[in-house]
C-alpha cells in the first residue's frame, strides 16, 4: 500500500507544493504545510476508493489542509507590482519572478476564494469543482467570476 | 500581468520536487511538524505532573490534607493530560468529509467539544491546586489576598483560554462563510 501512495503522491505532487505556497507565506510555512499535507493523505488513502480523480481527492485533502490548520494571523503584506518591474532578470528567473507575482496576488483572496480559484486555473469542471468544495455548480459560477473581477481589480493595481 | 497569465504561470508553476524517501519520511507522525511540537509538550507536562502526584504527599503534606482534597488534585491533573491527548488526537485524526464544507463542519464540531472540555479541565485543575492548598490552613487576612490573587490568575488565565478557542473557532466559522456568501 506505502509504495501505490507514494507513486501517486510522486506524481501529483505539484498540486501540493501550489496549494502550500499560495497559502503560507514564508518558505519554512510552506514546508510545514507541505508536510502536514502528505501526512493527511497518507491517514486517508485507506479510505480513498477511487471513486474520485486522484488529484481530486489530492486537491480535496490539501484544501482541507490548508483551511483547517489555525494561524494567529500575521500582517499582511501588500503586493507591489511596480518593485518586481524594475527587474529585468533572466529568461529563468522571469519565469520564477512571474510565478512569484501569481502567488502574491493569489494569497491576497480569502481561504475560500484561494481553493475555487486554484481548481478552476487546473481547468476542473464546475461539477468537479462543486463537489469538491460542496456547493452547488451554479453557485460556482458566480463565485468565479467574482473572484476574476477581484483579481483583474488586483492586477491593475 | 492577465488572467491569461496567470492561468499559464499556476499551469507552469513547479517547485524542487521531494524525492521518494523524503515523501515517505513525511507520512510518519514523527515528523509532523504540529504533532511534533505537542508531543514535546505534553511529555513534559505528563511527567512535571507526575513527578508532582508522586512526591506532593510528602513535599505538599498530602496525607494531612482531607481525602476530598487530594482526589479533586488527582482528578484535576488528569483531566490536565487528559486534554492534552485529545488535543494530539484532534491534530492526528485525519481530515475526513465527503466537500471541504463537510470537513470544516466535522472540524469545528470537534474543535468546540475540545475546546469545553480543554476550558472546563484548566478550571478544575486551577481550583483543585488552589482548594489542595487551603484545605487545612488556618486562613488569616494575608493569606485570604494570597488566595485571592490566585483565584484572579486563575480567572484571567481560563478567560485567555476561552478566547484563544474562540478564535480558532471563529476562524473556522469565517472560512465557512467565505465558501458560502454569494
Amino acid at each position: 500500500m506505502e509504495e501505490a501512495f507514494l507513486q501517486i503522491v510522486d506524481e501529483n505532487q505539484n498540486i501540493i507544493h501550489k496549494i502550500s505556497r499560495m497559502y503560507r507565506d514564508t518558505s519554512e510555512d510552506q514546508e510545514d504545510l507541505f508536510q502536514e499535507i502528505i501526512f493527511h493523505l497518507w491517514k486517508g488513502y485507506p479510505g480513498f476508493r477511487g471513486d474520485s480523480k486522484v488529484s481530486s481527492w489530492i486537491y480535496r485533502i490539501a484544501l482541507n489542509t490548508a483551511i483547517s490548520t489555525f494561524r494567529r494571523k500575521r500582517p499582511d503584506v501588500e503586493y507591489q507590482a511596480g518593485i518586481r518591474e524594475e527587474f529585468h532578470p533572466r529568461q529563468t528567473q522571469e519565469v520564477s519572478e512571474n510565478e512569484e507575482r501569481m502567488y502574491a496576488v493569489l494569497r491576497q483572496l480569502n481561504s475560500g476564494e484561494k481553493a475555487l480559484i486554484s481548481l478552476y486555473l487546473e481547468d476542473y469542471s464546475y461539477k468537479e469543482i462543486a463537489s469538491i468544495i460542496g456547493i452547488n455548480e451554479n453557485n460556482v459560477g458566480v463565485r468565479i467570476n467574482r473572484i476574476k473581477n477581484k483579481l483583474k481589480t488586483i492586477l491593475n493595481r | 500581468m492577465e488572467l491569461d497569465e496567470l492561468k499559464s504561470s499556476w499551469k507552469q508553476s513547479a517547485s524542487n520536487p521531494k524525492s521518494r524517501s523524503e515523501l515517505e519520511a513525511m507520512t510518519e507522525i514523527k515528523n509532523h511538524p504540529k504533532l511534533k511540537r505537542i508531543r514535546t509538550k505534553l511529555v513534559i507536562e505528563v511527567i512535571l505532573l507526575t513527578v508532582l502526584l508522586v512526591v506532593y504527599r510528602d513535599i505538599f503534606d498530602g496525607v494531612e490534607k482531607p481525602l476530598w482534597a487530594n482526589v479533586l488534585l488527582v482528578t484535576g491533573a488528569v483531566l490536565f493530560v487528559l486534554n492534552d491527548i485529545g488535543g494530539y488526537m484532534l491534530t492526528k485524526s485525519p481530515l475526513v468529509g465527503a466537500s471541504i464544507i463537510e470537513s470544516i463542519d466535522k472540524m469545528s464540531t470537534k474543535l468546540r467539544r475540545l475546546s469545553r472540555f480543554s476550558i472546563f479541565s484548566m478550571a478544575i485543575f486551577g481550583a483543585s491546586v488552589i482548594l489542595f492548598f487551603i484545605s487545612s490552613i488556618d486562613m488569616s487576612p494575608e493569606k485570604y489576598w494570597i488566595v485571592g490573587g490566585m483565584g484572579l490568575t486563575l480567572i484571567v488565565m481560563t478567560y485567555m483560554a476561552y478566547r484563544n478557542w474562540s478564535m480558532r473557532i471563529a476562524h473556522f466559522e469565517q472560512t465557512k462563510r467565505e465558501f458560502e456568501e454569494i
